[in-house]
């Protein structure tokens, strides 16, 4: 009984030498990760691309044969771009899944190597079976302090030297939904209204009209839920920004309390609205 | 004369106003039109909406190209933190800080303070050497 108090207390003041040196602690990241993970998630989605690039071929079903060829063009030069968007929309991807993994508290599965200096204990016949068995704990919990310091450190670093270049890659982004993707909705809401108004208005069968008029709201509320997919989309990215600058700004103090409750609510905002704009 | 992509979005803009003007012409005078008047605005209009869209086509390329930059400069730090991760991965490193840990508990069991500190050290250096 008294070895094994003994064990106990030398256990005890092993692991306080051990996290004094190290000058570390185990902290849970666990809401920048949340975070992280629905951002990376909600890059991924890039219907909103496909869409722009599809703009021109949607415009010919209004549009009149003299304006298919400029249309063709455009089709080119979208198609051109397509790959650069969806670059962009894999970086951030990227850069926010290493983020959350950097965030994240669970060592990675390298536990059966640690049981190593147990064993070797054993074998130098340094202890026996019983104080072998909590040195490896100890070895366990020494280990993941030492790694979650250091993960503590990249995730810090990462988070300083990327803020200004995420901002302007997000932002721009953000510019391109906002301005390119809406106008496009603009437009076709335009085109639409072209092509169904001087047929309705050389009309003279009441029925006729009734169902034109059917058709074109039809098509005008297709745009509008793309319109709506768009601006969902765009609040996507805000928060995603505004939530990096928050890392950014206490980056110092990542297990600061009030960052990681806001962290939580940035990730459960993104994931409200990423979940209705997959339904769009 | 380059334009920067403001410029362009704001150009888009204004081409669809012009055609949304010149279209509410047409149809709010529908009747006092002949169909060449009707026709000659009409072609006006599409040609006037595809600038728009011509437009927003160059804007997107202005902003892509205005922030490769930035782009460049997120991959590599991205690729880094990859690398990074990479690193801890390691089996290598493992096996450091296996080898480090025995030391540690060596010394441990033999009740020397000083060596705890020195192979505590020792353990956090091999936990945390950067092998980038």
């Amino acid at each position: 009984m008294r070895q094994t108090q003994s064990i106990t207390l030398r256990i005890q003041l092993f692991l306080l030498t051990g996290l004094v040196v190290l000058g570390v602690g185990c902290a849970n990241l666990a809401a920048i990760r949340e975070f992280a993970d629905i951002s990376a998630q909600s890059a991924a989605h890039t219907a909103l691309v496909t869409q722009y690039v599809e703009f021109p071929e949607r415009q010919k079903q209004f549009q009149p044969s003299s304006q298919h060829a400029r249309l063709d063009q455009m089709s080119r030069e979208r198609a051109a771009q397509k790959e650069r968007l969806l670059l962009r929309h894999a970086l951030i991807e990227e850069y926010m899944d290493a983020l959350g993994q950097l965030a994240t508290d669970e060592p990675v599965t390298y536990d059966k190597d640690i049981d190593a200096p147990g064993k070797a204990i054993v074998a130098n016949k340094f202890a026996g079976e019983n104080d072998a068995g909590a040195l490896r704990s100890v070895s366990k919990i020494l280990f993941r302090a030492s790694t979650d310091g250091w993960r503590q450190r990249k995730l810090r670093e990462l988070i300083a030297e990327s803020n200004s270049p995420f901002q302007e890659v997000v932002g721009a982004l953000k510019r391109i939904v906002d301005q390119a993707f809406a106008g496009d909705t603009e437009n076709e809401e335009i085109a639409i209204r072209n092509y169904y108004q001087p047929i309705i208005l050389s009309s003279k069968d009441k029925a006729g009209i009734a169902a034109l008029e059917e058709w074109r709201d039809t098509r005008l509320a297709e745009v509008r839920m793309r319109r709506q997919a768009i601006t969902d989309y765009s609040e996507v990215l805000s928060k995603i920004a505004s939530g990096h600058q928050k890392l950014y700004d206490k980056r110092d103090d990542l297990d600061n309390k009030d960052l990681l409750q806001l962290m939580s609510r940035y990730a459960k905002h993104l994931r409200k609205r990423f979940d209705t704009l997959k339904k769009l | 004369m380059k334009l920067t992509s403001e410029e362009a979005f704001e150009l888009s803009r204004r081409f669809r106003e012009l055609s949304v003007a010149l279209g509410n012409v047409r149809f709010s005078r529908w009747k006092e039109l002949s169909p060449a008047q009707r026709r000659t605005i009409e072609d006006a209009e599409w040609s006037l909406l595809n600038a728009s869209s011509d437009m927003i086509t160059s804007a997107v390329g202005i902003v892509l190209d205005e922030t490769e930059a930035s782009f460049r400069t997120l991959q590599r730090s991205t690729d880094k933190a990859k690398r990074a991760l990479q690193t801890l991965k390691t089996v290598r490193r493992v096996i450091n800080v296996a080898i480090a840990a025995v030391g540690l508990a060596a010394a441990i069991v033999s009740r020397d303070p000083g060596a705890i500190a020195k192979n505590a050290k020792g353990l956090f250096d091999a936990a945390t050497e950067d092998d980038t």
